[in-house]
C-alpha cells in the first residue's frame, strides 16, 4: 500500500510539474478525395481533439453555447466536438418539422418533432461519438464528438488548427471528418509549440444507411408523406 | 344500401368502444379521402362486324361499334372514401372503407352503385406489407372483404396497367390465411367468393355495357349515357357473398431485406382456381357475369370455350432500392379455356426535394415521384366476330402510363399522367390515349394500420 501511495504521489507531482509547462499544438489537416484532390473544409469541417486523455474541463468550456442548427434539411455544422457535460442546442431554421435523435450508447436521446424555432437541447454526459439523425428526413446526419478533456477544436476551411495550453507530455491527436473517418498521430509536447500534419482520404460519398429511432428501417418515402 | 347502413352502425359502435377504452396497443382512426380528376380522353370509334338487329343500335346507326367511353375533357369528383380502422389489441385489427361516388370503379359507369363497401375485414395476427420483411415469424387470419393478397398496394400512378385492371383491382370476400416462415419465406392461402368475369375499359371509366334501361328488348334503339369503351375481361366487383363457386388461392413468397438499407426484394408466386358460375347478376347491367357473358347474346357462342374453370397463375416481383421502386406482375390465365398472358412493370423514383418551403411545419413540394408503367395483354384465342359481338376481347393490347405525383403538402397530392393505350386491329395499332390529372386530399385522425 505504501509503495502504491508513493507511486501515486510521484505521478501526481509529475503531472502537476508538467502542467506548469504548457505547450501548443499547431497543425494542418488535409482531407483529400479519392483522386487525391484536397478539399475545402468550410462545408464539411474536421474536428481535432486529444484522444484518450481524461482531464479536468473548465466550467466555462461546458457552459459555452454549442449550437447545431438545422438548415435546408441538413445539420450545420455536420461535425462538432464538445466537452463532456456540454449542452448542445438544436434549433430548426427550416419552415418544416424536424426531429433530432441519437441512439449512440449512453448519449442516446430523442428530442421529438418540432417546428421552426429554438428547438431542443441535450446535454452530452458521456465521452465518445454521438451520431445525430432526424427521424423525419433520414438523409440528415451529423456527428458530435464528446471529448473527456478541454483540448479540442475545429479546423478552419484550409485545415489549420491550434490546440493550446497542453501540459507537457505525449498525446494522441485525432482528426475526424464525417466522410473520411478518423486519423491520429502521437505528438510530444514539451514546453513550446509543436507542428503536426494529419491527412485523411474521403472513402465514401455518403454515410452508411442507418436505422430510425426505433431501430427499424425508415418507412418508404412514399409512405412518410 | 341496407348493408352499408349496418356496416356503418357496427363501426360507429365499435369506434365509441375503442375511443372509450383507448390503451397503448389500441388505436382507432377515422379517415377521409377525396379525389378530383381532370381527364382528357382521346376519341376513337371502331365498328364491329356482329350483325346487330336495328333495334339494338341507337337511332340512325347501322353498325354496332366500340367507342371511347366519354371522349373529350372532363372534370369530375371520382371518389370520396371514408376509412374506419383500428387495432383492438396486439393481435386484432380491422378496417372498413366505404367509397362514395366511386365513378372510376363503377361498371356500368352510369348505372352501378355509387356507394360501395370497398373493404370490411377483421384480422387476427400480423400481416407483413409487401415492402417490408417481418421482424419475426408471424401468422394471420383475415375475414371479410379485402384486397387480393398479391395486389400492388402502393401503385405510383392513378391509372391502372392491363394486369392490375384484369386481375386484382377489386376486393374479394372470404378468408385468408398467411404465415411468415422466418424472415424470408411466406405463404398465403385464401378461399373467397371469386370476382365475377365481366368486361371493362382499361382507362379511367369502365363504360356502359348492358347499362340498366338499355336492354333493347325492353327499350328498342337504346342510347346509353356513355359509350362501351374498348373492353377486356376482368375480375369485377363481387356482387354477393355466395361461396357456391368459391375461389381457392395460394401463394408462396420469398423476400430478402438488407436490414441496414431497407432495400428489399419480394417475389410471390401464386395461383387461383374456381368454377365459373352459370351467371352472376351484375348490379346496374342486364348482362350477366361469368359463363353468361362468355356464351354471348342468346348463348350463340362465338368464343372457343372449353369447360367452366377459371385459373390464374402469376408471379409478382416487388423491388425497393433506396428511392427507386419497381413492380412486375405476370399472369397466365385461362377462363373457360380462353387463355391469355398479361403482364406489367412499373418503375418509380421517390425524389425528396431539397426545397424547404413549408406551411404550418409541413413541407411544401417535399416529394415528387415520377413513375412509368408498361403493360401488355396477349390473348391466345380468337373468336368469331360474326357471332360474338366483342372482337376486342381477343385483340392484343399495349398500355404505357407515365406521369408524376407531386406532394403539394403531405396529404394533398397532384398526379399528372398520360396513358398511351393501344390495341392491335387488322395489323394496325390504334390508340385511345388518356390524360389524367388527379388531385387527392386525405385526412386521418391518427395512426394507420400500414398494410
Amino acid at each position: 500500500m505504501k509503495i502504491a501511495r508513493r507511486l501515486g504521489c510521484a505521478l501526481f507531482c509529475a503531472a502537476l510539474g508538467s502542467a506548469l509547462l504548457a505547450g501548443d499544438i499547431h497543425g494542418e489537416v488535409v482531407v483529400k478525395d479519392r483522386k487525391g484532390k484536397p478539399q475545402n473544409l468550410a462545408k464539411d469541417p474536421v474536428v481535432v481533439f486529444v484522444e484518450g486523455l481524461t482531464a479536468a474541463i473548465p466550467a466555462a468550456a461546458t457552459a459555452e453555447q454549442y449550437v447545431m442548427n438545422t438548415v435546408r434539411k441538413q445539420f450545420t455544422p455536420r461535425v462538432m466536438a464538445v466537452p463532456k457535460g456540454a449542452t448542445v442546442r438544436f434549433p430548426n431554421s427550416d419552415p418544416i418539422i424536424h426531429n433530432v435523435f441519437s441512439v449512440s450508447g449512453k448519449n442516446r436521446f430523442d428530442a421529438g418533432r418540432y417546428s421552426r424555432g429554438e428547438g431542443a437541447e441535450h446535454t452530452f454526459r458521456y465521452p465518445g461519438v454521438a451520431r445525430i439523425y432526424c427521424n423525419v428526413h433520414h438523409h440528415m446526419n451529423a456527428i458530435i464528438y464528446v471529448v473527456d478533456n478541454p483540448f479540442f477544436t475545429t479546423a478552419d476551411a484550409g485545415g489549420r488548427f491550434t490546440l493550446t495550453g497542453l501540459p507537457d507530455g505525449e498525446y494522441t491527436i485525432a482528426a475526424f471528418h464525417r466522410l473520411a473517418g478518423k486519423t491520429s498521430r502521437r505528438v510530444l509536447v514539451s514546453g513550446g509549440e509543436v507542428e503536426v500534419q494529419l491527412e485523411l482520404t474521403i472513402k465514401r460519398r455518403r454515410l452508411k444507411p442507418h436505422r430510425n429511432k426505433e431501430g427499424k428501417p425508415y418507412k418508404r418515402r412514399s409512405k412518410r408523406y | 344500401m341496407a348493408a352499408t347502413g349496418k356496416f356503418l352502425a357496427f363501426w360507429g359502435a365499435l369506434a365509441t368502444t375503442a375511443l372509450t377504452f383507448a390503451q397503448d396497443d389500441r388505436f382507432f382512426t377515422i379517415g377521409l379521402e377525396a379525389k378530383l380528376h381532370g381527364r382528357d380522353s382521346q376519341s376513337r370509334k371502331v365498328g364491329v362486324p356482329f350483325p346487330f338487329p336495328d333495334f339494338f343500335l341507337p337511332p340512325g346507326e347501322t353498325q354496332g361499334s366500340l367507342e371511347t367511353v366519354d371522349a373529350g375533357s372532363h372534370a369530375e369528383i371520382s371518389r370520396i372514401s371514408l376509412f374506419l380502422e383500428g387495432r383492438f389489441n396486439r393481435l386484432v385489427s380491422a378496417r372498413v372503407k366505404v367509397d362514395g361516388v366511386d365513378k372510376y370503379d363503377r361498371n356500368p359507369t352510369s348505372t352501378d352503385n355509387e356507394l360501395d363497401v370497398d373493404e370490411a375485414w377483421v384480422m387476427f395476427g400480423d400481416k407483413t406489407p409487401s415492402d417490408l420483411a417481418p421482424d419475426q415469424p408471424s401468422r394471420y387470419l383475415k375475414l371479410g372483404k379485402f384486397e387480393k393478397f398479391e395486389r400492388q398496394n402502393d401503385r405510383n400512378l392513378e391509372s391502372y396497367g392491363l394486369a392490375s385492371t384484369s386481375f386484382n383491382r377489386f376486393e374479394d370476400a372470404g378468408v385468408e390465411l398467411g404465415a411468415d416462415i422466418g424472415r424470408v419465406f411466406y405463404a398465403r392461402l385464401s378461399y373467397t367468393v371469386g370476382n365475377p368475369v365481366f368486361l371493362r375499359d382499361s382507362n379511367a371509366l369502365a363504360g356502359d355495357n348492358g347499362a340498366d334501361g338499355t336492354n333493347p328488348f325492353e327499350n328498342p334503339f337504346p342510347v346509353p349515357e356513355l359509350k362501351s369503351g374498348f373492353t377486356m375481361f376482368y375480375d369485377a366487383e363481387i356482387e354477393d357473398y355466395d361461396f357456391d363457386n368459391g375461389e381457392l388461392g395460394a401463394g408462396l413468397g420469398f423476400r430478402f431485406e438488407n436490414q441496414d438499407t431497407g432495400n428489399l426484394v419480394n417475389l410471390l408466386l401464386y395461383g387461383y382456381r374456381r368454377d365459373l358460375a352459370d351467371s352472376v347478376d351484375i348490379t346496374g347491367s342486364f348482362y350477366g357475369g361469368d359463363l353468361d357473358l362468355l356464351r354471348g347474346p342468346g348463348d350463340a357462342g362465338g368464343l372457343p370455350l372449353e369447360g367452366d374453370e377459371k385459373q390464374e397463375y402469376g408471379a409478382n416481383l416487388w423491388l425497393y432500392l433506396g428511392a427507386f421502386s419497381g413492380f412486375v406482375q405476370y399472369v397466365d390465365s385461362e377462363i373457360a379455356g380462353l387463355g391469355s398472358v398479361v403482364y406489367e412493370t412499373e418503375l418509380a423514383y421517390a425524389w425528396e426535394t431539397p426545397w424547404t418551403w413549408g406551411a404550418g411545419g409541413r413541407p411544401l413540394l417535399g416529394l415528387i415521384t415520377p413513375a412509368a408503367r408498361y403493360s401488355r395483354a396477349d390473348p391466345d384465342f380468337t373468336g368469331d366476330a360474326m357471332v360474338f359481338p366483342g372482337p376486342n376481347l381477343w385483340w392484343e393490347w399495349e398500355k404505357i402510363d407515365a406521369g408524376l405525383t407531386i406532394h403539394i403538402i403531405p396529404d394533398l397530392t397532384l398526379a399528372v399522367e398520360y396513358a398511351s393505350n393501344q390495341f392491335l386491329r387488322g395489323g394496325r395499332w390504334l390508340h385511345y390515349d388518356e390524360f389524367l390529372a388527379t388531385l387527392s386530399w386525405r385526412w386521418f385522425s391518427g395512426d394507420r394500420l400500414g398494410l
